[in-house]
């Protein structure tokens, strides 16, 4: 039984995933000709701007991310 | 004609088949088989043979003739040309990409969940606009990839110092993807800073982020190509 959930899976390659906990993640594919992943969890404000906005805030979220795959030091390696 | 005048003729053309985009990974209606990993080493589906045929009539002052990418991406093409400037798109492929092969790579469990759990239709990260996707010369992946083979495993520090980035981006199986330029029809300008999946560089230090002009802050040669068809993709498995 998978201990995660895949609440959203975007063509933009990434994923909100709930995890066992309840917390919500974010996987990004990052880079650009050597593609791999990172996952940022969601702080409660987050949360609360995805369960309001959807996938338009998780789009938002996961460019920023792209844009600087360490995410100031909250991202980590899949 | 030169060499390079046929080669710039070529390209330009190349570019004209970007028309409109297609539909987005996860947005097609119609289910499309992706192209499949098995147990041998070339597994996906071969792009066309190599095209010969007659360039068409244009001429080499008109490497804007990435103008044959869709309105929009036509649009970015020569806005980043002339950002470029003497460097352009046509004179990029024409001496970095001269056998028109493009590869890139991903780890084996994002390409099983971005690509063949979606069905996708397209490599790459897609909006409304299309799908787009960095890529590299083949041969400067593959000989990384090939010096890099470690018995059933590859040494990812070697593929990272080939190709200026961290060893970690290579680390576990792989999967390196190989499109044929010439037989895809997708339309290929020089990335800019707005594309999607564009890593903004912060500080010196930073060597795995983008730097407008065609190279990485590695120095390898890349191309933005957009709507990059899984059907006509081999895809070769790196463990």
């Amino acid at each position: 039984m998978s201990e995660e959930q895949v609440l959203y899976q975007s063509p933009l390659m990434y994923r909100v995933l709930r995890e066992a906990s309840g917390g919500l993640v974010v996987e990004v594919v990052v880079g650009g000709f050597a593609m791999s992943a990172v996952r940022v969890r969601l702080d409660a404000g987050e949360a609360a701007a995805y369960a309001r906005d959807g996938s338009s805030f998780s789009d938002r979220l996961a460019r920023e991310i792209m844009a600087s795959p360490r995410f100031g030091g909250r991202a980590y390696e899949v | 004609m030169t060499k390079l005048t046929r080669d710039l003729l070529l390209f330009s053309f190349l570019a004209l088949g970007c028309d409109k985009p297609t539909q987005p990974a996860g947005k097609q209606a119609a289910v499309v088989e992706p192209a499949k990993v098995g147990d041998g080493k070339e597994v996906g589906k071969t792009a066309e043979p190599d095209g010969k045929q007659p360039a068409p009539v244009v001429t080499p002052t008109q490497p804007e003739a990435v103008t044959g990418c869709d309105e929009k991406q036509a649009k970015v093409s020569q806005e980043a040309d002339e950002r470029a400037k003497p460097w352009s798109i046509a004179q990029h492929l024409a001496k970095n990409f001269p056998d028109k092969k493009v590869s890139w790579l991903m780890k084996a469990g994002q390409y099983d969940t971005y690509v063949v759990k979606t069905a996708a239709k397209n490599f790459g990260r897609c909006d409304d606009s299309g799908c787009y996707l960095f890529a590299a010369p083949t041969a400067l992946i593959a000989g990384a990839v090939e010096k890099a083979k470690k018995g059933d495993s590859h040494d990812a520090a070697v593929i990272g110092q080939a190709l200026g980035l961290p060893a970690k981006n290579f680390e576990g199986p792989l999967r390196m993807m190989t499109l044929d330029l010439s037989a895809a029809g997708s339309c290929v300008r020089l990335p800019v800073d707005a594309d999607p999946g564009v890593w903004k560089c912060t500080s010196a230090e930073d060597k795995d982020c983008f730097k407008f002009g065609g190279y990485t802050s590695g120095n390898v040669p890349e191309v933005m190509v957009i709507n990059a068809p899984v059907d006509k993709v081999t895809i070769t498995e790196i463990p």
